[in-house]
């Protein structure tokens, strides 16, 4: 939890005056940090990384999604990861539905195994649409910032407007998949038929 | 000074209003005080209720940094009007959106402090965390502006205490009407008791009433009062029965009194007669006993001159002869008080006939005259009358130096046309006989004297006698509830009446 206030600390810094010293402070911290390591991933990313977390608390699994209760529940990311260490800092040491949280990072959809939250990163256009009529039936939530996701077959997709990130949903998707996902969620989201 | 006494009315009314109000006042204060507390309580779970469900509606646009939803979400407290403010801050604590849009930072805190509600200021501001499942995602803050609340409780006191108001009113003109049937029997109870006071008219009767307490009092005041007139009566005519035979025991011990009086003059009198007697009859009676001892003497020592010693024995026989004669009037002078002998019927004009015929001898001796109107007849002891008429011939006809002439005569006189100092009978008549000689007579001093036993004017060489007869003829005349009187002077006669009542069972009352 600290890396993320660590991390956090220099995008808030100009609307926090009263917070600004210690913001700095925070930064430089980090900047020596993070100096040896990769560099860190843009706010679009940090944001996008605690959105996947977020979405395990509005999205329902079903009881058959774990073989057994000691199974860890699996973010994967498809293809290149433009988080970083990001993601990982972020669900450390969380759990959903009693199940540890993991990352995994897939380099084929061959690999994809008892995934639960599926991020594809860039892929081809045609092996995303094979993959995704696999994947139904798997309980995985796909997830993509690739245009058009939700059309495509995928169930989220990030969208970026008014400098902002938005998100489309097609219902229908995850239902097939068995998965149900919050009204409060949908509410926020554009829905995709 | 200020009396404790308080009209029953007022006294009545006082309970009534105290009562009333302090139940109104009391039912009032526990009122508001439960509404007040309740009102917090219910205000403080309906800000955490609303606070809870703004929360679970901002979990996914913290979530997913929707500021736009959030806004929209804060906004749906406009149904509130007593949200002032409400605040929503991220999982760091930055402040994420607040509510109303215009709102100033310096109205919500900067920085989310603890969890729950609180009332402070008039106003009812808290926290309350939004979560997702176990997830904390942010911090709700509400204001509660409690002001209008407390406006609105406020004008709720003051209508309270106007209807209050309106309701003791109401209580005193209702309790003013009503208590009239309770005290209106008790004031007439009073009026009539203190009427009864006043006046003492025990005839006076209280009104009945128709409350059960005071018919039974009124029932009770009017029995009171006709028991007290009752026995009122019954005082009174005791209070005359008593007065009554007061004067009935008065008369008695008056009359008891007057009879004592005379039997005690009558005990004086005769033991008086009987001291005189008893001292004339030891002087008297001595005489002849000396007499008789002398003689004696002097014959025993003249025995041997025969005709002395006849002399002297002569003298003894003669002294002797005289006491027996003394001892036999003294005898018929006490028999006198035995009044035991009945009346009869006697003919006055053949008692003198009789008493002529014994002194036959001793009247043409001394040539005496004896002259007698015609006489009645009066009821008397026979044996006393003679003995009374006997004495006082014989008394007449011893006492003079020449021819007697005794003058009998009679009238009839109404008792209370006797002039004496005796006692008489005033109803009755009386028959008034009158004795007239012209004897030696004596001097009026001695009038009283002469009817003494043995009392003698004169010595018995002059003129014989025992000194009884007149004692006797008093005695026999006051046995026959009679007196006598006599009038005379020396040398010039004596007057003997003898007053006698014409009935004797009359006058012996």
């Amino acid at each position: 939890m600290n890396n993320i206030a660590r991390n956090s600390a220099p995008y808030y810094l100009p609307a926090d005056l009263k917070k600004g010293c210690a913001g700095l402070f925070f930064f430089l911290l980090s900047g020596l940090y993070v100096s040896g390591q990769a560099p860190p991933p843009s706010r679009e990313y940090q944001l996008k990384a605690v959105f996947l977390f977020n979405f395990t608390q509005f999205v329902e699994w079903p009881q058959n999604a774990f073989a057994s209760p000691a199974d860890p529940f699996v973010i994967g990311i498809l293809g290149d990861d433009p988080f970083g260490n990001y993601l990982e800092e972020t669900v450390a040491g969380e759990y959903v539905m009693g199940h540890p949280l993991v990352i995994h990072h897939y380099h084929s959809t061959k690999d994809i195994a008892n995934c639960h939250i599926l991020f594809i990163s860039s892929w081809d256009i045609k092996k995303v649409k094979d993959m995704l009529a696999e994947t139904t039936v798997r309980n995985m939530l796909t997830v993509s910032d690739m245009d058009n996701f939700a059309s495509l077959g995928g169930m989220i997709g990030f969208i970026n407007y008014d400098n902002k990130i938005k998100l489309q949903i097609k219902p229908a998707a995850a239902k097939n998949a068995n998965l149900n996902i919050s009204s409060k969620l949908l509410r926020l989201a554009d829905i995709i038929d | 000074m200020k009396s404790n006494v308080t009209p029953i009315q007022r006294q009545l009314m006082r309970v009534i209003l105290l009562i009333t109000g302090t139940v109104l006042f009391l039912t009032c204060v526990a009122f508001f005080t439960f509404d007040y507390i309740t009102f917090r309580q219910t205000t403080k779970t309906q800000i955490a209720t609303l606070g809870a469900i703004i929360a679970a509606n901002s979990t996914a646009a913290l979530a997913f940094d929707d500021r736009r939803d959030a806004g929209e979400t804060l906004d749906a407290l406009k149904a509130e009007k007593h949200i002032v403010a409400a605040c929503l801050y991220d999982k760091e604590g930055r402040v994420f959106s607040s509510y109303p849009v215009d709102l100033s930072p310096q109205n919500f805190p900067a920085k989310p402090g603890l969890d729950g509600f609180l009332f402070a200021n008039n106003h009812l501001s808290g926290f309350q965390p939004v979560k997702q499942g176990n997830k904390r995602l942010g911090t709700l803050y509400l204001d509660s502006d409690m002001q209008v609340i407390y406006d609105q409780l406020q004008r709720y006191v003051f209508i309270a205490l106007v209807i209050v108001s309106i309701a003791l009113m109401l209580a005193y003109f209702l309790s003013d009407r009503l208590q009239k049937t309770v005290t209106a029997p008790i004031l007439a109870l009073a009026k009539t008791a203190r009427l009864i006071s006043e006046h003492h008219d025990y005839a006076a009767r209280a009104n009945t009433s128709n409350v059960a307490e005071l018919r039974l009092l009124t029932d009770a005041f009017n029995h009171m009062l006709e028991q007290i007139e009752a026995q009122n009566l019954e005082i009174l005519s005791f209070n005359q029965n008593l007065e009554q035979k007061v004067s009935e025991r008065t008369r008695e011990v008056e009359l008891a009194k007057s009879e004592l009086e005379n039997v005690n003059d009558k005990l004086i009198k005769s033991n008086r007669d009987l001291e005189q007697f008893a001292y004339i009859a030891s002087h008297d009676l001595q005489e002849p006993l000396r007499k008789v001892r002398t003689y004696a003497e002097m014959a025993g020592r003249n025995l041997h001159d025969e005709e002395l010693a006849r002399k002297y024995f002569d003298k003894i026989s003669s002294s002797a002869g005289r006491m027996t004669e003394l001892i036999q009037a003294v005898l018929n002078y006490s028999r006198l008080s035995k009044a035991d002998e009945q009346y009869e019927q006697i003919d006055l004009n053949q008692v003198i006939d009789n008493i002529k015929t014994d002194f036959e001898l001793l009247i043409s001796e001394k040539n005496a005259v004896i002259k007698t109107s015609s006489l009645p007849s009066i009821r008397g002891i026979p044996l006393q009358i003679h003995q009374l008429f006997l004495n006082l011939i014989s008394n007449s006809l011893k006492f003079s130096k020449h021819a007697p002439i005794i003058t009998i005569t009679c009238k009839i006189l109404a008792g209370n046309a006797i002039k004496t100092e005796a006692e008489v009978n005033q109803d009755v008549p009386y028959l008034a006989l009158t004795f007239k000689d012209n004897g030696i007579g004596f001097e009026p001093q001695y009038a009283d004297q002469i009817f003494t036993i043995f009392q003698r004017l004169h010595g018995k060489q002059e003129y014989a006698g025992t000194g009884i007869g007149l004692a006797l003829c008093k005695k026999i005349v006051e046995n026959h509830h009679g007196f006598i009187t006599v009038q005379s002077a020396l040398g010039a006669g004596a007057e003997f009446t003898v007053y006698l009542p014409m009935e004797q069972e009359v006058a012996a009352f």
